[in-house]
């Protein structure tokens, strides 16, 4: 495709709510444009608990958005997440029929309904449905299937859902803007898009991006996708127990969890005081810094064992380690945590593969929602491509189908 | 020369069509004659038997029984299987002339009820008696429904198998999976009864219509046979274009083959297909095919096919077969433990409820009558993990032994009918701790039988606490200090032959606390002749089998709350609590012993003779207590540095509270960490 396209990728996040604007060039390289960015509130663990804030902020961020890239946006690529989603992979096996011995596609179009087809629960909603690999007569890792000869065709796809309501709820304040939702993509998958090349999706990588309210994850084995899953806790949490722990503010604990936090305690002397202000510059207390280092660090702690809980079968595979990304992975002593509980490589990683722009958007916050820029990227490659009368076909079709129902 | 019309089918004599006999029996069996009568789909006697003459007026079935007439007055059975037994017993008669004559009898009937649990297999044996087939058609209430429903199911299921030739099974709660929560709960009984009428009506025309290929009741046989079967049903019925695949689908889409799924392990299958008269070759071909992909290859499909005008341009398919309920249950139990989860969650903190109860407790003088504790709880609608308990407490008088309880027995108390707490313990504080475990402990079963002394005269009265993977333990036997001597004169006898299979995961503590008092108290007796020597003296060493369950979320909610009981530090800040005196002595009183695990004794005197190996930890109690992992971090050395400065504010406990709890193995992680392991180590 020998066009340059403009992506807009939103994240609604616990922390923070994110709209960014990438040019995707004709050689394929993205350029980010612009990104706006606002203060979420009235959303917790990266679900939607008050309407009205949250549309607030939302339209805030876009503005900026609109404003710093020049670009007036319609559609976005829209990031969820949230404990309520879930994945699993599922095999389909497919006989062809007796008096065929070659793969046609209409068997892999079989194949792959088959192994779509998994049981969820009623009120859930598929988001993504991806190959993992094909196989033939038992010989794996099959590509090009059309037209081999063959009995049995088997296809095993990594199938992610979540509670319908729950993605309709962010898809609804996004339409309220008013804007296009293009796409629904669960974060983590467009965060690995940014911060796993292709080789340590080869070797095995974990990539854990944690958010203010919510640790998403996606593991990669052999290159195909294998486990993805999304943690309710983030970077809130952390501050919640230190607010808790030394009777602070929340929003003070948030500035002491950013200025002086560290998730490692072992070689801090004991008995150092940090002196804690209000706003006006009042002392209003002192906290010892390796205590401070140790609610973090126990909290550090168990999200991570809490990812490695759910990737346990997985853990012998990881050649290229775990990446980190999100903003919780900018804290100290972050990968030294990680390490210890996980016991391979931890790398801290940013979406480091755009050009444009400023080094800003190697920050790793922001590698999940340029992630959604290079999701589309692929999203619209793999598609057929129509021309813009056909395209418009397709949206007058869409109204009228609209008004219709 | 006649000419033969190749063309028309071959013509059955007239005597060859079976006769059959459809019997509903209780309200779901009505229902699915209602169905059955107000389709018209086949051509059977209907016949309706109920205890309820209510119920059984409004039916529409042409014959109608009432059950046990004399006995029961047409009242219904009132979900007593034993009164629908019974009911049905006494109109014998009647059931056999309704039934005589019949070579097939299809009896519906909803299990779990009094007249469809207790009378169904009374009908079966009268329709064996009469010559016929019988061939039941059988719901399993909603899990919603209860335990005890489920169980009185289950019973009369056991019964029906005995005595049917084959059983087809539907599970209620299956079919709620087609329907979207939000709709009526009417809806989903009906979806039910839909979907029994049409199997009841696909075997019937399976079996009695002619056809190209014919199934014959051997086939149907085949299919179903398997002890302890679960039927797997799916229908489907479509018209126009795509008419093969579109009745596929919904066949496939039926609840009990669950997405085609569980036909991979169907061994045999009885596939019946009918058409109008447009039907094709290709078509009939192309379906086999696309079945084909679901059904593995070495799958005896039993193939059956016939042409019916009545259906028009429509296709019909029907898939029958059946598989063990184990394999069946292989599926559900993911489920099952997802469900339970859910559950626990949902349990409110009524640990401040249960203290006072406690306290109410009547107090006896130092008498040395033996004390008995039962509390009997029998939450219905709990899963398997169950303990029973049988703590025979003698206490004088000085004893306060306090059993802490939160949530779980006493909403279950509140729950079940049959619940009772007596509690004539002299001064017997009571309260059992019971903390809801990880979702894996699912198949916990912990038995406690805590028997009898030698001295105590009463029987051993069980506390049977039933509730999903919970663990009552006694947790802290407090003494008064002004106690001393009397201490002697006690007969405290926890004796504790229990048996406790929980998952690895569990670390299981039996811990003595007896206070410094009691230790001299102890130490004067030797221990293992004791009960021999001093029959009526006293067993001072009191068990405290206590399973660690890692801090229980309820807690946890209100760590205020806890904080009164838990933290040492705590109670001067707290003393206004006159509730609890007692509380005061707990930090020299509590110790964890490092958890020796609780052995399945059955004697008396195994108890006893752990009396001597529970002292020997008694006296370690000044030894340092073994922490855990983080024990010289400032996180637990510096307790006294934190409580000063800690009271917690009810806003940020609160910060996620509009947010769906996250419990993995029995904690909320929205509960601090630190909170959390401080809690653990200082059990």
């Amino acid at each position: 495709m020998a066009k340059s396209t403009i992506y807009a990728g939103l994240e609604i996040g616990t922390h923070k709510i994110c709209v960014v604007v990438g040019e995707v060039k004709k050689d394929g390289a993205i350029k980010i444009l612009g990104v706006g960015q606002a203060p979420s509130r009235g959303i917790r663990k990266g679900e939607i608990v008050d309407f009205d804030i949250a549309q607030t902020c939302l339209n805030d961020a876009l503005l900026r958005a609109e404003d710093r890239s020049d670009v007036m946006i319609r559609n976005v690529y829209l990031g969820v997440t949230g404990a309520h989603i879930e994945s699993l992979n599922n095999t389909g096996m497919y006989r062809l029929p007796a008096d065929q011995n070659t793969i046609t596609e209409d068997d892999l179009e079989d194949v792959r309904e088959i192994a779509c087809n998994v049981d969820i629960e009623q009120n859930h909603v598929f988001l993504h449905r991806i190959a993992r690999k094909y196989s033939v007569d038992g010989q794996e890792n099959v590509r090009s299937l059309v037209g081999r000869n063959a009995s049995t065709l088997e296809a095993d796809f990594h199938v992610i859902h979540g509670v319908r309501g729950r993605v309709q709820n962010a898809i609804r304040l996004v339409r309220q803007v008013p804007l296009e939702v293009e796409d629904v993509v669960f974060l983590p998958l467009a965060a690995a898009q940014m911060v796993l090349n292709k080789e340590s999706k080869q070797l095995g990588s974990l990539l854990i991006d944690i958010g203010g309210g919510t640790t998403d994850f996606v593991l990669y084995v052999d290159g195909m996708l294998t486990a993805s899953g999304c943690i309710p806790l983030g970077g809130d949490h952390i501050t919640n127990d230190i607010s808790m722990c030394f009777q602070i503010p929340h929003a003070r604990a948030e500035r002491l969890k950013l200025e002086e936090g560290c998730a490692v305690f072992k070689d801090t002397t004991p008995g150092e005081m940090i002196r804690v202000e209000d706003e006006n510059g009042m002392s209003i207390g002192e906290v010892d810094r390796i205590l401070l280092y140790e609610v973090m660090n126990c909290r550090a702690t168990e999200i991570f064992e809490q990812v490695h809980e759910r990737c346990a079968e997985h853990m012998g595979k990881l050649g290229a380690g775990v990446f980190l990304t999100g903003g919780v992975s900018l804290m100290r002593g972050v990968e030294a945590v990680a390490k210890d509980v996980f016991g391979v490589k931890v790398t801290r990683a940013g979406a480091s593969s755009v050009s444009g722009a400023t080094a800003t958007y190697e920050n790793p916050s922001y590698s999940a929602c340029i992630g959604l820029i290079r999701y589309a990227q692929l999203m619209d490659s793999e598609k057929p491509w129509l021309s813009p009368l056909a395209k418009l076909g397709r949206r007058m079709a869409e109204v009228f189908s609209a008004w219709i129902m | 020369m006649v000419e033969y019309d190749r063309t028309q089918e071959r013509e059955y004599a007239q005597q060859a069509r079976a006769k059959i006999c459809v019997a509903g029996i209780g309200g779901a069996g009505l229902n699915v004659l209602d169905r059955i009568s107000l389709d018209r789909i086949m051509e059977a006697s209907l016949v309706g038997l109920h205890t309820d003459v209510r119920v059984l007026s409004h039916a529409m079935a042409p014959t109608k029984i009432q059950l046990g007439t004399e006995l029961m007055r047409g009242i219904g059975s009132g979900g007593d299987p034993e009164l629908g037994r019974e009911a049905a017993q006494s109109s014998r008669q009647q059931i056999k002339e309704a039934l005589q004559g019949h070579d097939m009898v299809f009896i519906c009937c909803g299990l779990g009820g009094g007249t469809g649990s207790g009378a169904a297999p009374i009908v079966a044996e009268v329709a064996k008696e009469c010559g016929a087939m019988v061939i039941v058609f059988a719901t399993m209430p909603f899990v919603f429904e209860g335990r005890r429903r489920l169980r009185q199911g289950e019973i009369a299921l056991e019964e029906l198998q005995q005595t049917a030739d084959a059983l087809v099974l539907f599970e209620n709660s299956r079919m709620g999976e087609l329907i979207l929560p939000k709709e009526g709960i009417q809806k989903a009984f009906s979806q039910a009864d839909q979907l029994m009428g049409q199997s009841v009506r696909a075997i019937a025309s399976m079996v009695t219509q002619p056809g190209l290929v014919r199934v014959g009741i051997a086939d149907l046989m085949t299919a179903l046979r398997s002890t302890n079967s679960r039927c797997l049903f799916g229908f489907g019925e479509a018209r126009g274009a795509n008419r093969v695949g579109e009745a596929l689908k919904r066949a496939l889409k039926s609840p009990l083959v669950n997405q085609g799924h569980l036909l991979q392990r169907a061994r045999n299958l009885l596939v019946h297909v009918t058409g109008g008269e447009s039907l094709a070759l290709a078509e009939v071909e192309m379906l086999m095919k696309q079945l084909g992909k679901h059904v593995p290859e070495n799958t005896q499909i039993l193939f059956g096919l016939s042409v019916d005008q009545k259906l028009g341009d429509s296709i019909a398919l029907t898939l029958l077969s059946s598989l063990s309920a184990q394999e069946m249950a292989l599926e559900t139990v993911i489920e099952e433990t997802e469900k339970i989860v859910v559950r626990e969650t949902r349990k409110p903190n009524m640990f401040t409820t249960v203290l006072a109860p406690a306290t109410d407790l009547p107090q006896t003088k130092g008498t040395h009558k033996t004390a008995p504790a039962p509390v009997v709880a029998t939450p219905s609608q709990t899963p398997k993990p169950r303990i029973i308990h049988e703590p025979v407490a003698e206490a004088p008088a000085p004893f306060l032994p306090a059993l802490r309880a939160p949530a779980a027995p006493i909403i279950a108390e509140a729950l079940a009918p049959a619940a009772k707490v007596e509690m004539p313990i002299a001064d017997l504080f009571s309260t059992i701790d019971e903390t809801p475990l990880k979702a894996q402990s699912v198949a916990l079963k912990t038995d406690f039988i805590l028997d009898e002394t030698p001295e105590t005269d009463d029987e051993p009265v069980a506390v049977q606490l039933e509730s999903p993977a919970a663990v009552a333990y006694i947790e802290e036997i407090v003494y008064p200090k002004e106690q001393e001597d009397e201490a002697s004169l006690t007969n405290a006898a926890f004796s504790s032959p229990a048996e406790i299979t929980p998952p690895a995961a569990l670390p299981v503590a039996v811990a003595p606390v007896p206070a410094p008092e009691i230790i001299h108290a102890a130490q004067q007796i030797p221990a293992p002749p004791l009960a021999a020597r001093e029959p009526h003296s006293l067993l001072s060493a009191i068990l405290r089998p206590s399973v660690e369950v890692p801090a229980s979320p309820i807690a946890k909610a209100k760590p205020s709350v806890f904080a009164v009981i838990d933290d040492e530090e705590e109670e001067a800040v707290f003393d206004d609590d006159e509730q609890e005196p007692m509380l005061a002595d707990e930090p020299e009183l509590v110790q964890n012993s490092p958890a020796p695990q609780v052995h399945a004794t059955t004697s008396h005197h195994e108890v006893v003779h752990r009396a001597p190996k529970e002292n020997e930890v008694v006296t370690k109690q000044a030894a340092p207590q073994p922490a855990p992992r983080r024990a010289q971090t400032p996180l637990l050395s510096g307790v006294d540095y934190e409580q000063s400065s800690l009271k917690l504010a009810q806003e940020e406990i609160t910060r996620f509270k509009g947010t769906e709890k996250t419990i993995v193995g029995g904690e909320d992680l929205d509960v601090p960490t630190w909170m959390r392991i401080r809690q653990k180590v200082r059990r």
